[in-house]
């Protein structure tokens, strides 16, 4: 008879629980509050959280390789390079570009903040880490999630859980971790200086953008081409103002749909084994670092700017330049009317913050060029 | 150490050329959409 309940016992999950898939479940629990109550990210942390429970069940299998109904969204969407840069689509649809073309010079922001990425990797190549890996947990600087998940998924995959996380943890607490540092590099003076007004920008300006920064960035580096050019075409749908259909669909039905897929992957690759090593606290930490230096970078370009320019750019701008969007031209927009309650500075923040998305590729392009 | 200085280097140099060539791409079409392109008449 006990033998019976001994062998009922053994076929159910609860005879292979370890510890480590506990304190997983509490991750997860923990990301899903994080979502809900907190709203931090809630159409990612919320998938991710649940991926991560789902990914920690004895005997359930969802990621066994070939089988698992986990390994499969992530075999076909991640490592295939399917969700990545169909999310860049539905961003591209999402974005309008005119804040930068009507004022150019602020795109160079958008290369300063990627500064940060690789003072980043020479710092976590020093401490130990390989080069392949140090150049993901770099691009966590970048603050672009599907760059982060695209680069993580071909140089160290056995980081991405990790890294994707803290790269969306970091985006969701831009307005904490962002504005000390802004206040820190300028002075009120500086926080004081009104943009001057845009020029308006013609429709065919926004039409040709996307053709030509797809061209050149794909020239320059030609690892980036899959994240540029979904974004570009994203883009183009919407400027092109002729196939409304499919611009609605990739900002809104498909980017809902990869979103799950790409939530429920990410959770999934963080198995207790995965999870639980001592690399994980240093990839967070350099996860932070590079998101601090990066604002750092920006802003203290936007000041070099200043030195060359007769007409001044608020330094505040350059804190934009990490591609969380619009999430860190908000904080530009807050910091700014602190000094000012009548500086508007959120749509010139865009400029530099959609810059950033395409600097943060160009910087995954590069890491590809050298380490694949 | 030599690897990653030149990835480094490389990367800062990418970067900043990549963008720098965006910007010229953007001041050149704005010129020649002011230049070429007839603008409608407001009336």
């Amino acid at each position: 008879m006990m033998s019976r309940v001994f062998s009922l016992f053994e076929s159910t999950g609860f005879a292979y629980l370890t510890p480590g898939m506990v304190f997983m479940w509490a991750i997860g629990v923990t990301l899903i509050y994080l979502a809900i109550a907190r709203r931090f990210e809630p159409l990612l942390l919320l998938p991710i959280g649940f991926g991560v429970i789902m990914a920690n069940l004895p005997l359930a299998g969802l990621m066994h390789p070939g089988e698992g109904l986990l390994w499969r969204f992530y075999h076909y969407g991640i490592q295939w390079e399917v969700i990545p840069p169909l999310i860049f689509l539905g961003l591209g649809a999402l974005t309008d570009f005119a804040p930068l073309l009507a004022n150019p010079l602020l795109i160079f922001l958008g290369a300063g903040a990627q500064v940060g990425v690789y003072l980043t990797f020479f710092a976590a190549f020093g401490l130990g880490f390989s080069l392949n890996e140090s150049a993901s947990i770099a691009i966590i600087g970048g603050a672009d999630g599907p760059t982060t998940i695209f680069l993580t998924t071909k140089l160290a995959p056995h980081l991405l859980g990790s890294c994707a996380m803290a790269a969306y943890s970091y985006m969701a607490l831009v307005p904490i971790i962002q504005p000390p540092i802004m206040r820190l590099l300028t002075t009120r003076k500086e926080r004081l200086i009104r943009m001057q007004k845009s020029r308006k920008v013609s429709p065919l300006e926004k039409i040709v953008f996307p053709i030509v920064a797809t061209l050149l960035i794909v020239l320059l580096t030609p690892a980036a081409a899959p994240l540029i050019s979904m974004l570009m075409l994203g883009n183009l749908f919407r400027e092109s103002k002729v196939v409304e259909r499919l611009n609605l669909t990739s900002q809104n039905e498909l980017m809902n749909i990869v979103t799950i897929f790409l939530g429920v992957s990410i959770g999934a690759t963080l198995s207790a084994e995965n999870f639980l090593r001592r690399d994980v606290i240093f990839i967070f930490f350099f996860g932070l670092f590079a998101f601090m230096v990066s604002t750092a970078t920006g802003v203290l370009l936007a000041k070099l700017m200043n030195l060359f320019l007769t007409t001044k750019i608020n330094p505040l701008l350059g804190a934009a330049g990490v591609s969380a969007v619009p999430m860190s031209a908000r904080v530009v927009s807050n910091v700014g009317a602190e000094a000012d309650k009548k500086n508007y500075l959120l749509m010139y923040a865009m400029g530099p913050n959609v810059a950033g998305v395409i600097g943060t590729v160009i910087a995954a392009g590069v890491f590809l060029a050298f380490l694949k | 150490m030599e690897q990653a200085v030149t990835i480094f280097l490389a990367g800062i140099f990418g970067v900043f050329l990549g963008i720098a060539l965006i910007y010229v791409a953007i001041r050149i079409t704005a010129i020649a959409v002011d230049r070429f392109v007839p603008k409608k008449d407001p009336a």
